[in-house]
């Protein structure tokens, strides 16, 4: 009989889950104010919902195995195909935009931990969002931060339209991080000095309008964690932290695979890296 | 922004020597001379930045981990243990080759399928072999690899190879050449971006420096 958990996961002993419940907390708090509602989607589904949203960044890191009737089922290694497929068919009649936010945690196998938990907090909003939602959220996400007192934080803004420009050996040498491969390194530039023919422009007009122009920056070293995303992105990342605290984007094509063209934006925060860095 | 140093982890041995003469000619001084005391770590008078050494192979997850803002590590130890990190230059030196040698000169495309290959490179070895479509019997040694065939271990042998002066010496012959690799400066992504006017202002000095 083996006495301890999987590596990838953990027990929290009565002060651990006031801490995380705390997190939790002021995360959530924020989420609501901003309007957002929860939403709570099952800790399973079946790997054909999944497989065929998430494509090849997820399929590689789904835990799933059988039922006893031979049905492929996946513990869920993300919440955003889950809200996409509520949105999609159990609210398919009625009238968005939708705001959720969700608070649970993604299973996925790690090369080295093996299955490995990691608690997220986001939100989603589907139902044709604009540049000023983009705006919102990146707002929100910030206000999130702050409320969860981190001060040395940065938004990495990078568009889909802007990688798509460059040639396919310069987009491979980005998605690898090979920049040996490009002749210079990406550049990363604060928001002031994104100029009006550039995809992000109208999302800076738009940031300025709600005031928000620090720790914004134009990164083009930052890469899309799904295929699906159709638009902006961002990494947000925390000062002295190796890891991105969170990363979001717009995904235009994601309801597509429900049969319904909605665009859809949101962001996910990473329990984990929120709380190292709050140690 | 802050005053934290750049961390830089340095592979141990050869990659440290020549990294050593690089950092001379930037003008760094530092604390402690690494070669002469037991201390892993330094740090350079101006207190721009830190420098670990630590064992190639544990490069990658200095840098990966965030303990290390960056590090100068080959590219075979890159190629082999798949970190996610950012590869900011080719620093040039420390060049060598990982090949494939065996104790008689044939036509790679003659070895069969299930061959015996001795070798530290598990990963790269692997792959090269399921590119041709062939399976092979790897066997994981971490060092004297050469004699793996003369001791039957193994019918081939995957290792690094400078001079091939070893190989020779051994009754051995260059095969095949799997990749040919020199040192890379490589960074944490994350890192890469908040810091990123330290890191590309040293990147730019580090190729000065080496050109």
């Amino acid at each position: 009989m083996k006495k301890i958990t999987p590596v990838g996961v953990r027990d929290y002993l009565p002060h651990e889950v006031k801490a995380r419940q705390s997190i939790i907390n002021k995360a959530t708090a924020e989420f609501k104010s901003a309007g957002y509602e929860q939403v709570i989607t099952p800790l399973f589904e079946y790997w054909s919902t999944i497989e065929a949203v998430c494509g090849n960044c997820l399929s590689e890191q789904a835990i799933t195995f059988f039922n006893p009737k031979g049905e492929l089922l996946v513990i869920r290694p993300d919440h955003t195909t889950a809200i996409a497929r509520l949105a999609a068919t159990r609210l398919r009649e009625e009238k968005g935009p939708f705001q959720f936010y969700y608070s649970d945690a993604v299973y996925r196998l790690d090369p080295v931990n093996g299955e490995t938990e990691h608690y997220q907090l986001g939100v989603e909003n589907i139902g044709n969002p604009g540049v000023e939602e983009e705006a919102k959220l990146i707002q929100t996400c910030i206000n999130t931060i702050k409320a969860l007192g981190i001060q040395k934080f940065s938004i990495e803004l990078n568009h889909t339209n802007e990688l798509n420009q460059k040639s396919q050996a310069e987009q491979t040498a980005l998605s690898k991080r090979d920049y040996t491969s490009l002749s210079t390194l990406p550049i990363r530039s604060p928001l002031s000095e994104i100029n009006a023919t550039h995809p992000l422009n109208e999302l800076k007009t738009e940031l300025t309008k709600l005031g928000i122009t620090h720790n914004i920056y134009l990164n083009e070293s930052i890469q899309t964690t799904t295929n699906d995303y159709d638009g902006m992105f961002f990494d947000c990342l925390i000062e002295g932290q190796g890891k991105p605290c969170g990363a979001g984007g717009r995904y235009d094509g994601l309801l597509e695979h429900f049969d319904i063209k909605q665009s859809a934006i949101g962001f996910a925060l990473d329990y984990n890296v929120i709380s190292e860095a709050l140690k | 922004m802050s005053t934290t140093p750049l961390t830089i982890a340095v592979a141990k041995g050869y990659l440290w020597e020549e990294s050593k003469k690089v950092f001379n000619s930037l003008g760094f001084e530092f604390d402690t001379d690494l070669d002469k005391s037991r201390q892993l770590y330094t740090t350079d008078k101006s207190g721009k930045y830190r420098i670990l050494l630590v064992r190639p192979w544990d490069v990658p997850t200095y840098v990966e981990e965030g303990a290390a803002d960056l590090g100068i590590v080959g590219k075979d130890v890159l190629i082999e243990v798949n970190a996610t990190v950012t590869e900011l230059s080719d620093l040039k030196f420390g060049a060598c080759s990982l090949v494939l040698a065996g104790p008689e000169k044939i036509d790679p495309s003659k070895i069969p399928q299930n061959t015996r290959v001795a070798t530290k490179f598990w990963n790269s070895t692997i792959q090269h072999f399921h590119k041709k479509g062939l399976n092979i019997h790897p066997i994981k040694l971490y060092g004297a690899i050469e004699l793996a065939p003369f001791t039957g271990i193994s019918d081939y042998i995957c290792d690094l190879s400078v001079t091939g002066n070893t190989l020779k010496a051994h009754d051995l012959h260059i095969i095949d050449t799997i990749y040919t690799s020199t040192a890379r400066l490589i960074a944490n992504p994350a890192t890469f971006s908040t810091k990123y006017d330290k890191i590309s202002a040293f990147n730019t000095a580090l190729k000065q420096a080496i050109s």
